[in-house]
């Protein structure tokens, strides 16, 4: 194993803004900032539809604002295969739905709150995804 | 109108946060799994400072920014009536009740409001973390006992 590009103090800067945005969405909204929970909600259900969008609106425009006001360049490198990125978008969509969350509602929110169910969700779902970098990646 | 702009502006934040970090490149994420080769650490730092800063706050609100739904009076002089021992009142919210048939149903979710109150009139409590496992334990397991599969 050899450790490269690693970017600890931009890195949890991020994450401390990330942590503000979940304070913010709870405390403001008494739920939790699952992303994929959100992106569900927001196709499935009506209860608080328009609060669910306008959260991924925000979403889609942070980094637009970002990049437009500190004009620095995020790369932004993903795999050109349409197949691979549709049925890799399908899985992370049923699994989150079945997994009851992502890295944002299990491995952020739920590991805050010392849910058993979420480190659980979090250790199972980060050693999948490291076994299958290593199989195909 | 308060929820739109909150969702809104914590959305905008969360994309920032995203942005700063650089996990919105999917190269920067791969970099995390690609644990056994070339090993990006990152993520991990990304998760830290995110509960670094929500723990705390989530501890402080637990259980507490909802509305509540049910509510339990103790008797200070529990009467006996014939077999039966008078404990104390509980109050059950039907709107709350109502709410959350929408996807279950309303005797279940009924039934599980008073058995947490009654469980709180014979004295247990859920300050703490240990005692709210004990707690929701016994509840499952007397809720089990009215829907036991057949």
């Amino acid at each position: 194993m050899n450790i490269v590009n690693f970017t600890p103090q931009s890195a949890f800067v991020g994450g401390i803004i990330i942590g503000f945005a979940v304070i913010i969405f709870f405390i403001g909204n008494g739920r939790l900032a699952g992303v994929s929970g959100i992106v569900n909600a927001t196709l499935v259900s009506k209860q608080n539809r328009t609060d669910n969008f306008l959260f991924i609106v925000g979403l889609v425009l942070g980094p637009i604002f970002y990049v437009f006001f500190t004009k620095i360049n995020i790369p932004f490198l993903i795999t050109p295969s349409l197949p691979i990125i549709i049925s890799a978008g399908l899985l992370v969509g049923i699994g989150t739905k079945i997994g009851s969350g992502c890295t944002s509602g299990h491995g952020i929110c739920g590991i805050s709150l010392l849910s058993l169910r979420s480190i659980t969700a979090t250790i199972i779902f980060m050693i999948t995804a490291i076994i299958t970098v290593k199989l195909i990646g | 109108m308060m929820s739109k702009i909150v969702s809104l502006i914590s959305g905008i934040i969360f994309g920032v946060g995203l942005s700063v970090s650089n996990m919105i490149n999917p190269e920067k994420v791969l970099g995390f799994l690609d644990l056994f080769d070339q090993w990006d650490p990152s993520l991990i730092f990304v998760m830290m400072g995110a509960i670094i800063i929500s723990a705390p706050i989530f501890f402080l609100f637990r259980n507490k920014n909802k509305p509540t739904d049910v509510l339990s009076f103790p008797s200070d002089n529990k009467m006996k009536y014939k077999k039966n021992l008078y404990l104390g009142d509980i109050a059950i919210s039907y709107e709350i009740v109502n709410k959350r048939s929408k996807n279950s149903n309303f005797s279940l979710e009924f039934d599980k409001m008073w058995i947490h109150g009654y469980l709180h009139l014979l004295g247990h409590d859920h300050i703490k973390n240990k005692d709210f496992m004990k707690m929701k334990k016994l509840e499952d397991l007397i809720l089990n006992k009215f829907y036991k599969k057949n």
